[in-house]
């Protein structure tokens, strides 16, 4: 699904590596949506990640959110743009057949940024 | 391609969503640039209000009004495809709600990230009480969580 090289530009290889080494996840899902948005290509601007992890079991959708929104601070203080979650435990993901739901099409908002 | 549209190219990269802090709120220009003397001079922008003021907007909007969402533009017309995802399911629900334009209100779009503990937008309080962003109001209204939640909000109104 991803529409950048396996690995990415740093910003891709950043968020990847500090969700794996916080989440232990079974699986992990780096996707650089910013093509879909108004800014240049290659950019490194709006990111979908999807993690699948047990540590997320018995946490609330916000607890959830917060954990990856901490785990991925600096990128965000950093002035990434958009940042949409998905926090699974692996029982949901499996029961979901591994699916990612698609995010929306920009609407020209970033333009104003 | 001149300087400046590479510059103005480079904007969303460069500063992003990153909202400027309170502190560095726009403040009326000091230097004097050279305009023609016949022209009248703008009225000068309101200042903008202070953090804790619009903090306290906040307070009192989500205490007075069991749905308000915090998104970018307006509900009939949505500046980013996460905020009219919501306004879109909320609508498939059929209850009045109540939106802030972020974009329209820089102060309030720093302030609302920091009273929330919560670094994106849209953001959706119901009954006074965050939910989340697109993402999980999504997942909610998968699951018929999010009408529930809803209408309790109205109903503790």
């Amino acid at each position: 699904m991803s529409n950048s090289p396996v690995g990415g530009g740093p910003v891709q290889q950043s968020i990847t590596s500090k969700l794996a080494d916080a989440f232990a996840p079974v699986a992990l899902e780096v996707i650089n949506e910013s093509f879909m948005h108004s800014v240049p290509p290659g950019s490194e601007s709006h990111f979908k990640v999807v993690v699948v992890s047990q540590q997320f079991a018995d946490e609330s959708l916000v607890k959830r959110h917060r954990m990856v929104h901490t785990a991925l601070r600096s990128e965000l203080d950093a002035g990434l743009h958009a940042l949409s979650v998905e926090a699974l435990t692996p029982e949901q993901w499996q029961a979901r057949g591994g699916a990612t739901l698609e995010s929306p099409q920009c609407r020209g908002g970033s333009k104003s940024d | 391609m001149g300087i400046l549209s590479r510059i103005k190219r480079r904007l969303p990269i460069v500063g992003g969503d990153r909202e400027p802090r309170p502190s560095e709120a726009w403040t009326p220009p000091t230097s004097t640039r050279a305009t023609s003397p016949a022209a009248e001079p703008p009225p000068p922008p309101p200042p903008p209000r202070t953090a804790d003021e619009v903090r306290s907007e906040i307070e009192e909007d989500v205490k007075n009004h069991p749905i308000v969402l915090y998104m970018k533009g307006s509900e009939r017309a949505p500046q980013c495809g996460f905020s009219a995802a919501v306004v879109d399911m909320l609508q498939q629900l059929a209850v009045p709600f109540e939106t802030r334009d972020v974009i329209a209100d820089p102060v309030l779009r720093q302030v609302i990230k920091d009273y929330s503990d919560w670094p994106t937008l849209p953001q959706l309080y119901l009954g006074g009480e965050f939910v989340g962003g697109c993402d999980i109001v999504r997942e909610m209204h998968e699951q018929g969580e999010l009408k529930k939640a809803v209408e309790g909000a109205l109903q503790g109104a």
